[in-house]
């Protein structure tokens, strides 16, 4: 026996349903009806021209929020970090402030005798050579 | 069979619907059918592929042209359904659906039947290169996959599907 010939003879018995060209002849139509209407809602309904500004205006609106938002979340969390970072004292024992005002007290006191013995150059004197170097 | 051709409008640009789609319909169900071995699937393919050609309106440089991509999309089309969750997950009472739907004689409904047991690979194989009568290269071109595996299809298809002939006695 011939396989092809088999093939053929079994595959010529098969066809595609009767009504298939007006099945899809309905589904176009369908697609084209509704095309159709939706055009003609659009239509119907005002005109309303944006321009290029008022087409990103909603854009504009969400960025100028948020970045509102971001500032003042940011603003606040600076701000409560500042108190915490400057207002220690509550927490800390009064033995240990008494033990560092004592220490700030000798810093200064060396700061003074080393200013007394001439190392230190004051800005004065520094403003006076800048301005000698200017005029020349 | 109904003619479309006078019924859309030329303005649609689908003057020549009613043609192809006489043409063109029995090779696309029988493509399909072969794909997913079933009626019902292989009709919802076959409208799916004509609506996508109308739609898409594509030029082709001839008519093997025309009909390349129409297989072409129809086995991706069927390939889509085969790999959808609802086919995977689906039991058909009749796999192939033949029993009521073929009206051609017993033998040949079972030698399709024979053919439709095949793997997806072996059966678009040999009806591609038995009935449609394309060459190795073209249907490799077709189906997506090299020569060799599609030398190598058909072997091995045509050998089981004699086997599947002989074990039933229509050899």
């Amino acid at each position: 026996m011939n396989l092809r010939k088999e093939i053929r003879k079994a595959y010529s018995s098969v066809h595609a349903p009767e009504d298939t060209a007006e099945k899809i002849r309905q589904k176009l139509y369908q697609k084209e009806s509704t095309h159709d209407d939706s055009e003609s809602e659009s239509d119907s309904l005002p005109e309303i021209r944006r321009t290029g500004l008022g087409r990103h205006a909603g854009l504009i609106a969400a960025a100028a929020v948020t970045g509102l938002v971001i500032g003042i979340s940011v603003q606040s969390m600076l701000s409560r970090r500042t108190e915490e970072v400057f207002q220690p004292a509550a927490k800390v024992p009064a033995e240990v402030t008494e033990n560092i005002t004592e220490s700030e007290s000798e810093s200064e006191s060396d700061l003074n005798n080393s200013e007394i013995s001439g190392n230190t150059v004051s800005d004065g004197e520094i403003l006076s050579e800048q301005e000698i170097d200017y005029h020349e | 069979m109904l003619s479309l051709q006078n019924k859309i409008p030329e303005s649609h640009g689908i003057s020549m619907t009613g043609r192809i789609v006489e043409q063109y319909q029995d090779m696309i169900f029988r493509t399909a059918l072969t794909m997913v071995r079933n009626y019902a699937d292989a009709e919802d393919i076959m409208q799916e592929v004509f609506l996508k050609y109308f739609r898409s309106a594509p030029a082709f440089l001839n008519e093997e042209h025309r009909k390349a991509w129409l297989l072409r999309v129809t086995i991706n089309e069927s390939r889509n359904l085969l790999k959808s969750f609802w086919k995977s997950h689906r039991i058909d009472l009749d796999p192939a659906g033949l029993m009521q739907k073929n009206s051609g004689t017993n033998h040949h409904s079972d030698v399709l039947e024979a053919v439709l047991k095949l793997p997806e690979k072996y059966r678009i194989a040999i009806y591609l290169y038995y009935y449609e009568e394309y060459s190795v290269k073209e249907i490799a071109g077709l189906t997506g996959r090299s020569e060799a595996s599609v030398a190598q299809h058909l072997v091995r298809g045509r050998n089981r599907l004699r086997k599947i002939l002989e074990k039933e006695e229509f050899l």
